[in-house]
């Protein structure tokens, strides 16, 4: 496996996350299962005969189909997580998944998450304080910007970035004039770095190998958030990647134990199920799984069972199957955004022809300074884009669409006066 | 929202205190708690037909993987959602407060089971414990104070106020609750000695966890009353509400006779419900729903969503399907059968423990909820006198300094234990209590042979 973790977490954590730790009853249920006690009367569980669900069953869109009936696990969907880490053979799965996926070359460990963005709440709360600064794209996750960082008082540092991502040399600098000026050093960056939200760019692995030397000459935690990981399409609808060819991810080259990696369901299976999975260096695995857990109680049962039982019917295989059917929808979708913008937008905006995720970065030419000169009229004319409240001459286009292909072409055309 | 507006219940009470001002009541978070800027985008034009939405992050409900999705109740009942509602179950919430027909339907049961007097509004959440945790962030800074009874619910200990660093202010209580003239008298002396003072009372009033007692309608409003006086906030956390088993009553409560709540009082609007299905259904659904003041609900549902993009979707479709399939009927239905599986765990062990426990041991026979409040006598200094002996005949119980408002303190014996008769069967109650009478006697016999 490699080395455990050179981070000093102890050194790292808010005063909140020094202050996590086991719940009192935690103790009592390890004591329980020690000396194989069974009439246990500790706990706040409440009786399974009252459960209203007797089984639950999909079907998938190929028609595939499969019940989950059994009574242990009918029970255990709507009980209580009886561990920090969620369901034990969907952690399983994941963590096994993780350690194929990415073969990270020192100590880590895996747990059930209730989607990424609360994993995100959870890892800045154990390692900041209000007014603490993080680092991240100078375009960045607008609910990270706005939910978690704003509303928690933190500061964000931007970097810059070009095509490529991140710029080390900007990263460096920020961190070499802050050390120079006696500003406290930040121990978070933020990076979402495929298929990137919303500039739609993937980190190449030689950019990725920099930035993790800078993290390392300054002693950052990476928080490596790849909510598009599977939906990458690089190379056009022939050669799709499936699992095996996703590029490296910063948990594959993190020697330290300074990443926390976030897998998430949401755009690979469905956001409503409110799942993923959390990678990190068990110090801090550790204590993020006791906040998740005191937090909500961790991730709820039935999409933990209803997910586990399509692995199961699934097999490798089938994961592959699906995954590779996902990338085909989203190269698909991109392609026609990217036809319809190439047709319609040449010479009134700049833009690149998506690799991954879904989103298209537009830069706003024809002498517009401001994607709010535009908007309302792209409003009013029934187009939704987004600009998240940056002072900029870009929008960030979803390629995702709920009436295509023909729409694309009627609304792209561009309207007398909106982009002159 | 309905409910008359809290002015006009102030003069009508005389000694109301209705709040106007949510702001003053809010901590340096729930201040800065804004709505996202593109959530606010995504809530104004959903359901705008014939828009095209580039602007969201939403995925294409036709990439999802599921088309169908069937549940079967133990009751017989079937629930097959429909093609719209199994788009619906998979992608993100599209509202803050939860997915509309089930946030609907939460109104209208606040509505018909509590009347709340004054001005509220309702939010689905993601089960109590994220609620509470949410809540007290949005009223409680670090180092700010909460009231609640000496011994309470040990997550809200170990979980919430130690790592935010809110201090517990634990007050004498009785079997009907909160004792409100040790409240009072609590808060005038420190009010009197310029010490801080605390911004919440939280209550958990039905089948109190640990103590198990229930709150009866007077002793409420004079509870009430008192947090009025003192302008409190009051946060009933009432996860048992539907498992209520009085000793005597006619037939089971079902869900329309389960008494008044706080909420049913509020005259002020400084009440803070939170009910979860936790109980009432299963907790790994985890959903539930908060009545609050408008303008907290408001700062609530921002921060549930900013928290973890709102409730599961997938368990709020399925749970509005069956309970539109059930209607009242059938949910009084269901409150009736698992109110009569309790009673029966509640009486099991009350009829066992006066058989084997008596003498070596005090409790009350519990008329709500899951929990038996036990003091050890035999000479039990702490639970830990005990802890070997109950291993050894293979029984556990929760040690009552767990749920102390100052934690488990090594000099400050805890003779009381908190037994949970609800995840055992029926013959493990009957043994469990054997076991726990045999170590209190095995103990006993050992102190009077020192």
């Amino acid at each position: 496996m490699g080395s455990v973790t050179a981070i000093d977490y102890d050194q790292l954590f808010s005063a909140s996350g020094r202050a996590r730790g086991p719940d009192a009853l935690a103790a009592m249920a390890h004591l329980s299962d020690t000396n194989n006690i069974q009439v246990r009367m500790h706990g706040g569980l409440p009786a399974a005969a009252n459960f209203p669900f007797e089984s639950f069953s999909y079907t998938l869109r190929n028609g595939q189909r499969s019940t989950v009936e059994e009574a242990s696990k009918v029970s255990m969907a709507q009980q209580y997580n009886l561990t920090l880490t969620g369901h034990p053979d969907l952690r399983h799965w994941m963590r096994q998944h993780v350690l194929n996926q990415h073969r990270p070359p020192s100590q880590h460990d895996t747990y059930v998450s209730s989607g990424t963005n609360h994993a995100l709440e959870v890892v800045t709360a154990l390692m900041m304080e209000r007014g603490d600064p993080i680092l991240c794209e100078e375009f960045s996750y607008f609910y990270m910007l706005d939910s978690v960082i704003t509303a928690a008082g933190y500061k964000v540092l931007p970097v810059a970035m070009d095509e490529y991502g991140m710029k080390p040399e900007h990263l460096s600098k920020i961190l070499q004039q802050r050390s120079e000026l006696g500003m406290n050093i930040p121990r978070l960056l933020y990076t979402v770095p495929v298929g990137q939200n919303p500039t739609g760019t993937t980190v190449p692995l030689e950019r990725r190998r920099q930035l993790y030397k800078v993290a390392q000459e300054w002693n950052l935690i990476i928080i490596e958030d790849d909510a598009y990981y599977y939906l990458q399409y690089p190379n056009g609808a022939d050669k799709l990647p499936g699992t095996h060819a996703l590029g490296a991810s910063y948990l594959s080259m993190d020697t330290d134990g300074r990443v926390v990696r976030m897998d998430s369901c949401s755009k690979l299976l469905a956001p409503g199920l409110r799942l993923g999975w959390v990678t990190a260096a068990p110090p801090l695995l550790e204590k993020m799984a006791m906040h998740t857990h005191a937090s909500l109680n961790g991730p709820n049962g039935i999409c933990q069972a209803l997910l586990m039982e399509l692995l199961d019917q699934w097999g490798e295989a089938g994961f592959e199957k699906y995954v590779l059917s996902m990338q085909a929808e989203y190269q698909r979708r991109a392609a026609i955004l990217h036809a319809a913008v190439e047709k319609e937008l040449t010479g009134l905006v700049e833009w690149r022809r998506p690799t991954a995720g879904m989103f298209m970065w537009l830069k706003l030419l024809a002498g517009v300074r401001d994607a709010d000169e535009v908007l309302p009229q792209l409003a009013e004319d029934g187009v939704m884009a987004s600009d998240g409240d940056m002072q900029l001459a870009a929008i960030r286009l979803t390629v995702i669409l709920h009436n295509y292909p023909e729409r694309h072409h009627n609304i792209l055309k561009p309207q007398p006066g909106l982009l002159l | 929202m309905s409910g008359s507006a809290p002015e006009a219940n102030g003069s009508c009470n005389g000694a109301g205190h209705a709040i106007t001002d949510i702001e003053k009541y809010l901590s340096t978070d729930g201040r800065a708690r804004q709505s996202g800027s593109l959530s606010k985008l995504i809530f104004k034009f959903t359901g705008i037909p014939d828009v095209v939405g580039f602007h969201g992050g939403l995925p294409t409900a036709e990439a999802f993987p599921f088309s169908g999705i069937k549940f079967s109740l133990v009751d017989g009942e079937q629930i097959s959602l429909s093609s719209d509602q199994v788009k619906a179950a998979q992608q993100y919430n599209v509202k803050g407060d939860g997915y509309p027909p089930l946030q609907t339907w939460a109104e209208e049961a606040v509505q018909k089971l509590h009347a709340p007097p004054a001005d509220h509004a309702v939010s689905i959440t993601t089960g109590s414990n994220h609620a509470l945790d949410i809540v007290l962030g949005l009223l409680l800074d670090r180092g700010d104070h909460v009231l609640t009874e000496e011994f309470t619910y040990p997550h809200m200990v170990d979980s919430i106020t130690g790592p935010r660093g809110y201090q517990l202010w634990g007050v004498s209580y009785d079997n009907h609750g909160i004792i409100p003239e040790a409240m009072d008298q609590s808060l005038k002396q420190a009010a009197a000695e310029k010490r801080p003072l605390p911004k919440v009372l939280y209550t958990v009033p039905i089948g109190q966890n640990p103590a198990s007692f229930c709150i009866p309608a007077q002793r409420r409003q004079e509870i009430y009353d008192v947090c009025s006086r003192h302008d409190l906030l009051i946060v009933e956390d009432d996860p048992y509400w539907a498992i209520q088993f009085p000793a005597h009553s006619d037939g089971e409560l079902g869900v329309h006779r389960l008494g008044e709540s706080f909420l049913s009082m509020d005259t002020d609007g400084r009440v803070v419900r939170l009910d979860s299905f936790a109980k009432m259904l299963a907790p790994g659904l985890r959903v539930g729903w908060l009545t609050a003041h408008p303008e907290l609900t408001a700062r609530f549902s921002y921060a549930m969503h900013g928290s973890c993009l709102g409730p599961n979707t997938f368990m709020q479709v399925v749970l509005h399907q069956m309970l539109m399939q059930w209607g009242w009927e059938g949910l009084d239905r269901h409150c009736k059968r698992i109110q009569g599986i309790y009673r029966r765990l509640a009486d099991t062990f009350h009829e066992t423990a006066q058989e084997e426990l008596t003498g070596l041991a005090e409790w009350e026979r519990p008329e709500a909820g899951m929990f038996v409040w036990l003091k050890f006598l035999a000479g039990v200094h702490d639970y830990d006198d005990l802890l070997n002996l109950m291993l050894e005949q293979k029984v556990t119980a929760a040690p009552g300094s767990i749920c102390h408002v100052e934690g488990p303190q090594p000099d400050v014996g805890c003779p009381w234990a908190r037994i949970c008769f609800a995840a055992v069967t029926q013959d493990q109650v009957k043994t469990g209590v054997q076991r726990l009478a045999k170590v209190l006697r095995k103990y006993q016999a050992a102190q009077q042979t020192r």
